[in-house]
């Protein structure tokens, strides 16, 4: 995979910007919604306007930014019963908890990274993997531009082991809990994106 | 193509400032969640730190392995010399509250205005500042209206610092209503000790020194209090001593024990005062304590009164009163038949506690006392440790040992002119009034009436509440009749919970606040005595924070006041800065730096060399936190006999203390006692108000609808009913003896399972009175016929995941306090648990 040609590598190029974009804007939609989202997601770039179209109309088409807020805050905050944990050890470890031994597995990749979580989150919060996601990314679209392949390469493989082993591994339960319990189709279609853009990076 | 090329990782990385910018950049805006590359590498540090569990008010000092931040085990803290190197297996439910998901993780406030049961509040997130900002309104303006009196604070679990948020922040403020749990806790228990010896407190038990351990209603190798020592010591315990336990449910203790004696609900009374009776009539009395007769002749013979000149006492006031009015006619052939229990065994049982006097004790938990007629259950319980020389004696009953943490400042100079108006108001729990003498030591009227508090508000008498903050509380589940605190808090226009996790209470209320786990993220101190002990324990932030959480008691007032200085009321926040570092002089600027000043305040004494004032010696701060716990000097056993904080000074069997407490009382109501007995639900009248006595058990529910007589109890796992969204906590629920793994059952005996057609795991309603659960039933020979037995904690339907069947709508199980209906012992104004209702059983098919 090493050599490649000028297209090959500009085709690649191409792909991995939409998958820095792509990882950093899902991210965006798992925080608490606020206007500067609804921007982002209209901005989102034409190699993931398609995608993120219909997310930009579930979001105009709600009356205000309120209902969204219940929403998320029923799915992703509480007070209550969560009904989506955006949290990987609930999904991974034993017992429902958060900042459970995969929690501090993802953590360690993260500072291996040189990478400092500053969110007050867990480090194993559906938006930190999502972005760490879009910064692995970002590093491999350093390195192709950079014609540095050897590290490209590597940065593709820490994605995949980041996705077999976190992300990948308990995303699928998560967002089939927001598509059986969301009640903005907002969110319902968050989950459907996340779902196929990931199941495609997996490959 | 890549629009921008100059995007640098560090850009990429960069936290929310190019937000705004960003935009324009389309898909190149920076990361939210990661900071700049700190150059660190990732390293692995374990280490014990030392804090203190509140699973219980056993208060055990245990150390958490903490690394990186992250506590992943526990174990008792050897520097305690209360429990040691004892814990728990609550303790450990703590790492998964402290790690519950569910967990409050952010301010969030109510959009949906409609409150009630069926209304689901639609909280959603919000910034610290805009709801300190919304609170501080509220305040000023019930200040500003001359309303300060209808703020109200309703304390739960606390640690001693919360004076800062209870006392100081309610009386700035202006307003009499900080309403304590205390008595939804065991006033009742407090109530004889305190009209007997002088002791308004829980007792400590010498078992190591014991040879005979009566224990009436008290689980102590399950629940409350110092469970962690017991649990370490009692094989020992039970190879010197003998344990008889008094209990209709065969407990994990009475598991263990050389006698069960399962009494009739509330009989206790009966039993007491006939073995009061066959030690007198034996002549069994431990006469160092109590003396003798002048010529050394017994005179106690049954239904024979007694001249009170020829009995000299020593260290105890109106023996022969009390036998002259109450004890002479009290057989036990006479008890056996209202208790339910072989005449043979009462005696046995009176025999064997006697002959090990002084080394005996009579242990009186909850079960006898939170009862209507509970408040002489206590004293005629405890009034036996009189007979036998065991109070304040070896292998006997203890006081607390003495301690020497301080308080705050005091509130008074930051008291303006509508506080010292508004402090004034009578309190919405309406204690002192005729019905509720309410008396802690002594005082009429002085005891929180903490259940009652629902009835205030509701119906405005004496006024309407308008802004209340509740704390470490769910008065919504853990108040019996909690119906009543539905419509209650519904009721009150703005309520604020600090909170770890979203319970009832908080469904009724406006805005959440956060609050950090007691055990794992707050600086605070407790107290608590055992194994001839009292430890003062610290707690401290031994985790990292995962969400923005504040501490309760410190954090949140200091926030508080700053805001309603900005908005032009200062007192608070000028009090609050008089909480400077012992060490430095230096005036607290934020809200952690005054959290860990007034730690150092309170507890300076303890710490500081210059200061020192006995128990161990601790060599400054940093030593104090390294430790994390002072104990006090050794017990100074009988150095109280004939010091006693009672009128006579003497250990009082005729209570003069409290004949004074009821005339007072009396008096204030223009009455007499026996009015007030009558108003209470006492059947006493004259002489016989001021003695330990016997009355017949009383609770709600004509036995004709209701044929059962209820039976709560405390799961060894449940954390003050905290434990609910935990799944150890159902995945274990059955080391409770009846109990059942993942299930909440009601414990009904084989004979009366067959009477009704029941067997283990149908589906049963329990109604009473006051209402109607569902849960599983259990077919289960530990639970006297006639009785119907159930753990409390499960039932919730608004506490998280695990705690509900289905959120919002279907509990897990059954809450108790649903069909306990809300009943007094009016003298301690302490809420009845137990002997509570009856109750009828049906199947659900």
């Amino acid at each position: 995979m090493a050599e490649r040609g000028e297209e090959e590598v500009a085709a690649e190029v191409n792909l991995v910007s939409r998958r820095v974009t792509a990882y950093r804007l899902l991210a965006d939609c798992f925080y608490p919604p606020d206007k500067n989202l609804l921007e982002k997601l209209r901005g989102a770039g034409e190699w993931n306007e398609a995608r993120f179209s219909s997310l930009v109309q579930c979001f105009e088409r709600e009356e205000g930014i309120e209902s969204l807020a219940v929403d998320a805050a029923k799915l992703f905050i509480g007070p209550f019963e969560l009904l989506a944990p955006p949290y990987g050890s609930v999904y991974l470890d034993n017992s429902r908890v958060v900042m459970g031994e995969s929690t501090i597995d993802a953590e360690k990749l993260y500072i291996n990274e040189g990478l400092n979580l500053e969110l007050k989150e867990t480090p194993d919060h559906i938006t930190v993997e999502l972005e760490f996601l879009s910064y692995l990314n970002f590093r491999q679209l350093e390195a192709l531009k950079a014609a540095d392949m050897e590290s490209a390469d590597g940065y593709r493989n820490k994605q995949q082991a980041f996705l077999n082993d976190h992300l990948g591994r308990w995303v699928f339960q998560f967002t089939k809990k927001v598509k059986d319990f969301s009640r903005t189709e907002f969110y319902k279609s968050v989950a459907v994106l996340t779902d196929e853009f990931i199941k495609e990076d997996i490959g | 193509m890549i629009t921008d090329k100059k995007m640098t990782r560090r850009d990429f990385v960069k936290t929310s400032a190019a937000v705004g910018a960003g935009i324009g950049l389309s898909h190149l805006f920076p990361l939210r969640a990661f900071g700049q590359d700190n150059g660190a590498e990732y390293t692995e540090s374990g280490e014990w730190k030392p804090t203190t569990c509140q699973g219980c008010t056993s208060w055990c000092s245990v150390q958490a392995y903490v690394v990186n931040g992250r506590a992943i085990k526990i174990r008792g803290n050897p520097n305690s010399n209360v429990n040691g190197e004892a814990t728990c297996p609550r303790s450990h439910i703590s790492l998964q509250q402290v790690y519950d998901p569910d967990r409050v993780k952010v301010p969030m406030k109510r959009t949906n205005p409609k409150k009630g049961r069926g209304e689901n509040p639609e909280f959603v997130p919000i910034s610290w500042d805009e709801a300190l900002d919304t609170i501080a309104d509220q305040i000023l303006s019930l200040r500003n209206g001359g309303e300060s009196h209808k703020y109200m604070l309703m304390r739960g679990r606390y640690s001693y610092m919360r004076d800062i948020l209870y006392d100081r922040m309610t009386k700035i403020i202006g307003s009499p209503n900080n309403i304590s749990h205390s008595a939804i806790c065991a006033e009742a228990e407090k109530f004889g000790p305190y009209y007997t010896e002088g002791l308004w407190d829980y007792r400590q038990y010498d078992v190591e020194n014991t040879r005979y351990m009566l224990i009436w209603g008290a689980d102590p190798l399950a629940t409350n209090r110092q469970v962690s020592y017991y649990m370490s010591v009692w094989g020992d315990v039970l190879d010197r001593a003998e344990v008889a336990v008094v209990d209709p449910r065969f407990s994990v203790t009475a598991s263990k024990a050389d006698h069960w004696l399962p009494i009739l609900p509330g009989a206790d009374g009966a039993l007491a005062t006939a073995i009061a009776h066959v030690i007198l009539t034996e002549g069994l009395w431990y006469r160092e304590f109590v003396g003798d007769f002048t010529d050394g002749v017994n005179r106690f013979s049954v239904g024979r009164e007694v001249n009170e000149d020829d009995f000299e006492e020593r260290h105890t006031h109106g023996l022969v009163k009390w036998w002259n009015i109450e004890l002479k006619n009290r057989t036990p052939e006479w008890a056996a038949e209202i208790t339910g229990l072989p005449q043979e065994q009462i005696v046995q049982v009176a025999w064997g506690f006697a002959n090990a006097a002084p080394h005996s004790m009579c242990w009186v938990g909850g079960g006898p006392v939170m009862q209507i007629r509970g408040g002489y259950l206590s004293m005629a319980t405890h009034a036996l440790n009189g007979l036998v020389g065991a109070v304040d004696n070896v292998g006997g009953t203890l006081a607390p040992n003495k301690e020497y943490s301080g308080g705050f400042p005091g509130p008074g100079e930051y008291m303006d002119e509508i506080a010292e108006a508004g402090v004034q108001h009578e309190k919405i729990d309406q204690r002192g009034r005729l019905e509720f003498p309410a008396m802690k030591k002594g005082k009429p009227g002085s005891a929180v009436v903490t259940n009652n508090a629902a009835r205030g508000i509701l119906d405005e008498d004496p006024y309407d509440i308008k802004v209340a903050i509740g704390y470490f509380n769910n008065f919504a589940f853990s108040c019996p009749g909690s119906e009543r605190w539905e419509r209650a808090l519904s009721k009150i226009p703005f309520l604020v919970h600090i909170t770890t996790n979203a319970s009832e209470l908080s469904w009724f209320s406006d805005i959440i606040l956060p609050s950090g786990h007691h055990m794992y993220e707050k600086w605070g101190f407790l107290k608590s005595a055992g194994h001839g002990y009292t430890h003062v324990t610290l707690q401290q932030p031994v985790n990292d924070l995962v969400w923005d959480v504040k501490t309760d008691e410190t954090e949140i007032p200091w926030l508080l006041a700053k805001k309603l200085e900005e908005k032009g009321f200062s007192n608070l926040m000028e009090h609050y800065r008089e909480y400077r570092d012992p060490e430095t002089g230096k005036i607290p600027e934020n809200e952690q730096e005054f959290a860990l000043f007034a730690l150092k305040l309170a507890t300076r004494k303890l710490w500081d060399p210059q200061q020192y004032a006995g128990g161990d010696r601790i060599n400054g701060w940093d030593d104090f936190v390294q430790r994390g716990v002072w104990n006090s000097d050794p017990y100074p056993y009988r150095d109280r006999w004939g010091a006693m904080k009672t009128k006579t000074g003497n250990f009082e069997f005729y209570s003069e203390t409290l004949k004074a407490a009821l005339t007072a009382h009396a008096n204030k109501h223009g009455t007499t006692v026996d009015r007030v007995m009558e108003v209470c639900n006492y059947q006493a009248r004259g002489e016989q108000a001021f003695v330990p006595h016997y009355e017949e058990p009383t609770a709600p529910g004509d036995k004709t609808e209701y044929p059962f007589e209820w039976v709560e109890y405390k799961s060894r796992l449940s954390r003050e009913g905290r434990s609910a969204n935990c799944s150890w906590f159902h995945e274990f629920h059955d080391v409770d003896p009846g109990n059942v793994a993942w299930e909440d059952v009601a414990t009904i005996n084989p004979q009366d399972g067959e009477k009704l057609g029941i067997v283990s795991g149908d589906t049963i309603r329990i109604s009473s009175p006051s209402g109607s659960i569902e849960c599983k039933a259990n077919m289960w020979e530990g639970i006297r016929p006639g009785t119907v037995g159930k753990s409390y904690g499960n039932g919730h339907w608004a506490y998280g995941r695990m705690a509900a069947l289905e959120f919002g709508k279907t509990p897990r199980g059954g809450n108790n306090n649903v069909i306990i209906p809300a009943e007094y012992e009016r003298l301690s104004g302490a809420t009845v648990y137990y002997n509570s209702t009856n109750v009828k059983v049906e199947k659900v098919t």
